[in-house]
């Protein structure tokens, strides 16, 4: 059976610092912007917080004829781009629900694993695909996330649901400027010599630590690892990169759905220019309480988190989740609306919409939402609702996404299998 | 069911040991304290039983007279086999070493014993000293377990503030050099510790207010990004400080704005010694100069001593440099900045030293005694500083004499008179208090009109409550009052605002009334009577336990058991049973209190909201936005009555006075909260006999704050692991 032996992949890239110098130079700008782009598969999950109700979400019938549910009616016109999915549950391990349903989501641990002492988090998905198919872009992943940390209150088991590897999570970014900047402004004129020197030094440090600690500057030399090849990819495909047409805000956004749209079109550029074909964005975090403005739906700020755990409020958290498909469908949109090659983004794309717990007033793993937008490159069974059999494993979704997305394993976390009918 | 294979010390390849038991007591306790629950429980008497005075100590030999008849009068009942209640199966103890094995457990069982969740208010209940002769002897039985069990203590990066703070103290800026919005108030001026006294009047303006950009250090400097706080515990645990790539590319952006500022280099009082490039020096002067200014420079910014080898390594990046630039100042910016994203700038390494080759340990022939020196050096600056050593620090560690109790009473009374010291209050003092969560409290703007101002002319109440907060923790900081202060306080600082805003009369508490639009003047003022004074019924505990629309007796009521207790109530599990919508009819007619009743289903909630909700319901006089009434809206009386394990109270004031009953509860668990912060660690229950020896110090020494520090400092658990262990793989 091959399965991903997670651990080697952090260690993998520690490892790593020993390989020349600056082995992206070796792509010419070319490379980079025209093979690579053209029908290159991109891969994006964004996350909703505190479940969905489902009796709004979920269709009733499987299959092409589906309606659409008041939560999905958004995404109507786009019937033909979507994938609904049903049924899939996950297990959940004794502890704090909210936490692990967002930091669980896409882990490649087994649900009984307590990987990091206390949740089953283990290097993700979206860091596992990134591995293989973001080596030809300047950023293997982009993480991203509408969280203003204006009271920065959750702890980052509820604010990632992207990791490296055991208590080794991909920080994300969460102001949209500085996220352009990252992108697409001036390269670091980092010297060679200064990275040069650290490592040398940190080699030596980490002569004399003892194996836990050895771990820690696994994190750090991966780090100096990353920016160093992120560098040197951006510069060499720099010249390549035309005039970006996007307006870059004063300040943070203060409404909800702006803020999401901003982030999201801050991914759709990075896909459209080939500076990543990897990323994740969350909603806000698991548990997050601060009142947030949804506008067109409240008039006053509400919390999203308190109001699930009210039943008398289900029609009301109702809207906000179709609020957060609008900004799904929105973007949805806007993928279709750019062409990549010989055909659009979406064609190109793999979106997946969903949350990590089903019913939040309940805590519950078990029917979890998920909708996935684009085709693939033609290898989604696109616009049909997927009924998936009771106790299907969410596992068994991801574990057909690597496969898509070349990964060679034939089991993912708890996967029994892929997903039926998802995959051409 | 829980058997003895769940206590296995379980062994992962890439972790140290985790005790998976650890996690399955949560099962005792089914409850729904997750922060947006509202869900309900009867108002049944609570239980804040508290430990006597510590018998004279028991041996662990002793389990069949103290453990085992324990437990036979109150936990097997229901915690017997595997189908023991919550999963819990007691019954699988019978000598002294099953109990030193599984200590984890234990520990849950005394800690759920101590605070009075357990046995249930139904059952017969253990006395004061049957609990403290229970505690005694698991505290002797811990001393049993062996060592390797108790490592613990990584290398952990800098977090956002250390980070900052040590750039500070390194460079010797007088002040800070990035733009923090997370700074409750600007102005460092007012805080004079050595003087032992807070001024009357506060000029206090807040970071928060206003605009989240618009306070600026130095411009042009780049800052990091926000460190993610730890749930019960500080953002300094080493759990929480991982390096991702997006960090490194800060502190490359860091170094790179920082060292370049113009303002930078005229604040800082090393820029000229370090960078300056002397004229009509030759080559080799230049190289000889730069090797000396490293070799003053590398230690304090490795904070320890740094070998002729490291020292080379930095040389050479200048030499090369030099040798392409020409620039003194150039090269000697290019060469710093490479130190200071050094992993032995970012990191600190003073809690365990593991080394897995002992041959590289002996032929270093590395003096341990001073590296024991340099490492206490670190924790002392860290925990009472958060931030690097200072000259005087260095010197005690270079001349070995910091590790005397002497020496170590004498260090922290000096660096609490520092005003570096500041950083307790606002990293340690404020992350234990919660403040963090009042930055973003939104008031519903049709119940609470009052709450919003016109734009830009005072901040709103919650911003003034922040630094209400941060006074008073530092008051009883800098004057060294006794910690039982914080429970229950005469004083305050307020602004004319929040005087309004608390009805209380600025004529009456100060003689006159300052001009409303003095948002920036805080006062200090003596309550008027007994409603506020403490954290407690503070306006930033009572507006952040509240939401939008209404107060929250289960937020409060969790609040005080995880800020005053260290008992934070276990998280709701997963697949809580759905349920009964209350109907229209009831719903909005009734008080909170009637609404939580209502909501009562389960007595899987009982367990654990018999604990948490009269302590919330005490501060029921206070409203959603820190306001006093009478009334609900809907005109029914307010009712701030409960009951704690057979003590009555009504109000506030009546529930202080039981919590200040017997103090010890309290006094242990801020020691906790200390602890946690000094190590940067969640604590074990190995940890417990060093807090209560601790605790019971500061209570024969009339509960003064500095001799929590001081004690803190001279734990064993403070000066664990100064020496190398040696890690077989």
């Amino acid at each position: 059976m091959k399965r991903i032996n997670r651990r080697t992949v952090l260690r993998g890239l520690g490892a790593a610092i020993a390989l020349p110098w600056l082995e992206a130079m070796g792509h010419s700008a070319t490379d980079l912007y025209r093979s690579g782009t053209a029908g290159a598969n991109r891969l994006a999950f964004m996350y909703i917080p505190n479940g969905v109700i489902g009796s709004k979400w979920f269709p009733d019938s499987a299959g092409p004829e589906f309606e659409f549910g008041e939560s999905l009616k958004p995404l109507e016109s786009l019937r033909s781009d979507v994938t609904v999915i049903s049924g899939l549950n996950r297990t959940y391990l004794t502890g704090e629900p909210h936490s692990q349903a967002g930091s669980c989501w896409l882990t490649s641990a087994k649900p009984n694993e307590r990987v990091d002492g206390v949740n089953a988090i283990d290097v993700t998905l979206d860091q596992i695909i990134a591995k293989s198919a973001g080596t030809a872009t300047p950023f293997p992943s982009i993480e991203l996330s509408c969280n203003s940390f204006i009271d920065n209150v959750e702890p980052k088991i509820f604010d990632s649901i992207s990791w490296y590897g055991p208590g080794y999570d991909a920080k994300s970014q969460n102001d949209p400027r500085k996220v352009f900047s990252r992108l697409f402004g001036e390269t670091s004129s980092i010297k060679k010599s200064i990275l040069d020197t650290v490592l040398d030094d940190a080699n030596r440090l980490n002569r004399t630590l003892g194996k836990s600690d050895r771990r820690k500057m696994d994190e750090y030399l991966n780090s100096v690892r990353s920016v160093e090849t992120r560098i040197a990819k951006q510069k060499a495909s720099k010249g390549s990169l035309g005039k970006i047409d996007y307006q870059v805000p004063d300040q943070l956004p203060k409404n909800r759905g702006e803020y999401i749209r901003m982030m999201g079109d801050l991914m759709v550029l990075a896909f459209q220019t080939d500076q990543t074909r990897v990323a994740t964005m969350m909603v806000g975090p698991e548990r997050w309480e601060t009142p947030q403005f949804y506008e067109g739906v409240f008039d006053k700020p509400v919390s999203h988190h308190v109001m699930t755990h009210d039943t008398t409020e289900d029609d009301r958290v109702a809207k906000i989740d179709r609020f957060h498909v609008e900004q799904y469908a929105y973007l949805v949109n806007k993928l279709k609306s750019i062409q990549d090659g010989e055909s659009n983004l979406l064609d190109n794309c793999t979106f997946v919409l969903g949350s990590g717990l089903g019913n939040g007033a309940q805590h519950s793993y078990e029917q979890l939402p998920i909708v996935i937008a684009g085709h693939g490159n033609g290898a989604h069974n696109s616009g049909t609702h997927i009924k998936a059999a009771q106790g299907t494993r969410l596992a068994n979704l991801w574990l057909s996404l690597g496969n898509m997305m070349g990964l060679d394993i034939d089991q993912f976390a708890d996967s029994t299998g892929t997903l039926g009918g998802f995959l051409k | 069911m829980f058997s003895k294979t769940k206590l296995k010390i379980v062994k992962h390849p890439s972790q140290r040991y985790y005790l998976l038991a650890a996690v399955v007591l949560v099962g005792v306790i089914s409850c729904c304290v997750d922060r947006g629950s509202t869900l309900a429980t009867p108002v049944r008497a609570a239980s804040f039983q508290l430990t006597g005075p510590n018998q004279a100590p028991t041996k662990v030999d002793d389990f069949d007279k103290i453990g085992l008849p324990f437990l036979e009068n109150y936990c097997l009942d229901c915690h017997d086999g595997a189908d023991g209640e919550g999963e819990v199966d007691l019954s699988t103890f019978s000598t002294t070493k099953d109990v030193v094995g599984g200590l984890t457990l234990w520990g849950n069982v005394l800690r759920q014993v101590e605070s009075g969740r357990m046995p249930p208010e139904s059952n017969s209940q253990p006395t004061a000293s049957e609990i403290a002769k229970l505690s005694d002897w698991l505290m002797t039985a811990v001393a049993k377990q062996a060592p390797d069990d108790q490592v613990s203590g990584q290398i952990r990066r800098l977090n956002r503030a250390e980070y900052e703070n040590t750039i500070r103290d390194l460079f010797r800026v007088p002040r800070s050099c990035f733009n923090n919005n997370s700074k409750i108030i600007q102005t460092n001026d007012y805080y004079q510790p050595a003087t032992g006294k807070m001024p009357r009047h506060v000029l206090a303006v807040s970071c928060f207010w206003n605009s989240r950009e618009r306070y600026s250090d130095l411009p042009g400097v780049s800052t990091l990004p926000v460190d993610p706080p730890v749930e019960h515990g500080f953002a300094n645990d080493q759990s929480a400080l991982s390096l991702s790539p997006l960090l490194m590319e800060s502190y490359l952006e860091i170094s790179n704005s920082l060292l370049n500022n113009v303002e930078f280099a005229q604040l800082s009082n090393l820029w000229q010694s370090l960078f300056r490039a002397n004229k009509g020096e030759s080559k080799s002067e230049s190289i000889q100069r730069a090797g000396e200014q490293l070799g003053s420079f590398l230690p304090r910014a490795f904070r320890r001593r740094v070998s002729e080898e490291e020292k080379v390594i930095y040389l050479s990046l200048f030499e090369s440099d030099f040798k392409d630039s020409g620039s003194y100042t150039a090269s000697m910016i290019t060469t710093v900045s490479a130190a200071l994203i050094s992993p032995n700038f970012l990191f600190r390494h003073e809690f365990l030293s593991q080394a897995t080759d002992f041959e590289e340990r002996r032929s270093a022939k590395r003096d341990l005694e001073l590296e024991k020196n340099f490492k206490m050096a670190n924790r002392l600056s860290y925990f009472l500083w958060g931030s690097m050593p200072d000259d005087e620090l260095f010197q005690a560690a270079r001349e070995r004499r910091l590790l005397t109790d002497k020496q170590l009473r004498y260090q922290v009374n000096r660096m609490l008179d520092d005003p570096k010291s500041k950083s307790l209050a606002t990293e340690f003092g404020m992350q234990w208090l919660k403040v963090q969560d009042v930055a973003s409290v939104l008031p519903d703007k049709t119940l609470y009109p009052g709450y919003y101002v016109k734009s830009n002319q005072r901040p709103p109440p919650a911003i003034s409550m922040m630094i209400e907060q941060l006074l008073f923790f530092e008051s009883v900081m800098v004057e060294n009052r006794r910690i039982t202060e914080f429970v229950a306080s005469d004083y305050a600082y307020l602004n004319r605002q929040l005087m309004d805003w608390y009805s209380i009369d600025p004529e009456e508490v100060l003689g006159y009334s300052p001009p409303v639009e003095r948002f920036e003047d805080f006062f200090r003022i003596k309550w008027p009577n007994g409603h506020r004074g403490g954290v407690l019924s503070s306006g930033a505990m009572l507006i952040s336990t509240s939401t939008t629309t209404r107060t929250s007796p289960v937020y409060r009521g969790a609040w005080i058991l995880d800020v005053i207790y260290n008992s934070p109530p276990p998280p709701a599990p997963a697949n809580i049973p759905p349920l009964e919508p209350t109907s229209g009819e009831v719903s909005t007619d009734l008080s909170v209190r009637e609404k939580l009743a209502k909501h009562r289903e389960s007595e899987a909630c009982a367990t654990c909201h018999d604990v948490i909700d009269p302590a919330g319901f005490a501060f029921e006089m206070f409203d959603a936005v820190g306001k006093w009434r009478s009334t609900y809206s809907n005109g029914k009386k307010v009712d701030s009555s409960g009951e704690l394990r057979g003590d009555a109270f009504v109000g506030s004031e009546r529930f202080k006075n039981v919590v200040l009953r017997d103090k010890s509860r309290f006094v242990r668990a801020f020691v906790e909260h200390t602890m946690k912060y000094a190590l940067g660690r969640q604590l074990k229950f190995v940890d417990q006999p060093d807090i209560r020896q601790i605790a019971e110090t500061v209570a024969e020494q009339d509960f003064r704050f500095r001799t929590v520090m001081v004690e803190v400092v001279l734990s064993g658990l403070f000066r664990k692991h100064l020496e190398e262990i040696v890690d077989n793989e």
